[in-house]
C-alpha cells in the first residue's frame, strides 16, 4: 500500500486533518496549474483550489479507489470550473485577462522557462474543453480513457479535442511535427 | 524491420507544465480544516447538551422511553422496527421504573450523543 493510500485510509478513519493536509501538499501544485490554465487568472484557481480540496475532504468516503486519486481530484476541480463558468458565464470574457501577462506568470511559478510562458499563453487562446483534455492527457499523463472518465466526455470526444487543440497550439506556436525515418538495418 | 520515430516538438513541451509554487497555499487551506471542522463538532455538542438538559428538566427517563415507543408505534414503517417496537411497547414500565436508576439513563444518553459525534 502507497503513502497515499495510508494518508486516503488514515483521513477517512480518523477525520484527520493533518493526514488530509498532506494529501493536498502532494496534489495542490497540479490542480492549481490546471485550474489556472482553465480560469486563466491565479486568484480564481486558487478559490477553485480550495473549494476543490474542501469538497474532496466532504466527499472523501465516496472515493472508493477504482480509479487514481489525482483523477478523481482532477474531476471535482473541473465540476468546480463548471459551475464558476455557469454561475459568472464568464467563458467569453476570460481570455483576455490573462494573455500578454508575462510578469504574472513568471511570479506564480517557482520556476518558468521562456518556453514554458509562450506554451501557456498558446493554451490559454484554446476552448475550455481543449484545454482540459490536453492538460490532463499530455501534460499529467492520464489515458484518453481516463481523460473521458474524469472529465465525463465520450471518448471521441476526448479524442477531437486533443486533436483540435494541438492543431491550434501548433498554429499558434509555429511548431510542426518532426519526422525521423532511420534506415533500414541491413 | 522499419525504426521510423516521430518527435512532436509540442508533445515534449506539453509534458513539462510548470507547477504553481505552494507559497503558503496548503496552510490555509489546513487552516480552513481547522476552522470549519471544530465549529461543527461544537454545534453538535452544543445542541446535545441541551437536548439532555431539556430532555431531564422536561421529562422522565421513563417517560422518554414511553415517547419512543408511541413514535415508534406511529412510524411502524418496517419489519425491523415492527419487531422493535413491539418489544419495547411490552416492557412493563412499572417494573422499569424501579430498576431504571436516573444515573444510569444519564450516562447511556450521553454515551450515545458522544456515539453520535464519533460517526460525525
Amino acid at each position: 500500500m502507497n503513502i497515499e493510500s495510508l494518508l486516503i485510509q488514515k483521513t477517512l478513519a480518523q477525520r484527520d486533518n493533518a493526514a488530509f493536509s498532506s494529501l493536498v501538499k502532494m496534489h495542490q501544485g497540479k490542480i492549481r496549474s490546471f485550474l489556472v490554465r482553465l480560469s486563466k487568472r491565479h486568484d480564481i484557481a486558487d478559490d477553485l483550489a480550495q473549494e476543490t480540496f474542501i469538497t474532496a475532504f466532504r466527499k472523501l468516503d465516496s472515493f472508493h479507489g477504482t480509479g487514481s486519486f489525482s483523477g478523481w481530484l482532477f474531476r471535482i476541480a473541473y465540476n468546480c470550473f463548471l459551475q464558476h463558468c455557469r454561475s459568472l458565464n464568464r467563458r467569453a470574457e476570460i481570455t483576455d485577462e490573462y494573455i500578454g501577462q508575462r510578469e504574472v506568470l513568471t511570479e506564480h511559478y517557482d520556476s518558468i522557462s521562456s518556453e514554458q510562458i509562450d506554451m501557456e499563453q498558446a493554451i490559454a487562446q484554446l476552448k475550455p474543453d481543449e484545454i482540459a483534455t490536453i492538460t490532463l492527457c499530455h501534460s499529467f499523463g492520464h489515458s484518453h480513457q481516463e481523460v473521458a472518465d474524469i472529465l465525463k466526455m465520450p471518448l471521441g470526444t476526448v479524442k477531437s479535442n486533443i486533436s483540435r487543440g494541438k492543431t491550434r497550439l501548433r498554429e499558434i506556436l509555429n511548431v510542426e511535427p518532426v519526422t525521423n525515418s532511420l534506415e533500414k538495418a541491413s | 524491420m522499419n525504426n521510423d520515430s516521430e518527435f512532436d516538438p509540442l508533445d515534449s513541451l506539453l509534458a513539462q507544465p510548470p507547477l504553481i509554487a505552494d507559497r503558503g497555499f496548503s496552510q490555509r487551506l489546513s487552516r480552513e480544516f481547522k476552522k470549519t471542522t471544530p465549529v461543527r463538532s461544537k454545534i453538535f455538542v452544543l445542541s446535545g447538551i441541551l437536548w439532555l438538559v431539556l430532555a431531564f428538566t422536561l421529562a422522565s427517563p421513563q417517560l422518554l422511553f414511553e415517547d419512543l415507543s408511541s413514535l415508534l408505534t406511529v412510524i411502524n414503517i418496517s419489519e425491523q422496527f415492527d419487531v422493535f417496537s413491539t418489544e419495547l411497547i411490552s416492557i412493563d414500565y412499572t417494573a422499569l421504573r424501579a430498576f431504571y436508576p436516573s444515573a444510569l439513563a444519564f450516562v447511556l444518553s450521553i454515551a450515545a450523543v458522544f456515539s453520535m459525534l464519533l460517526r460525525d
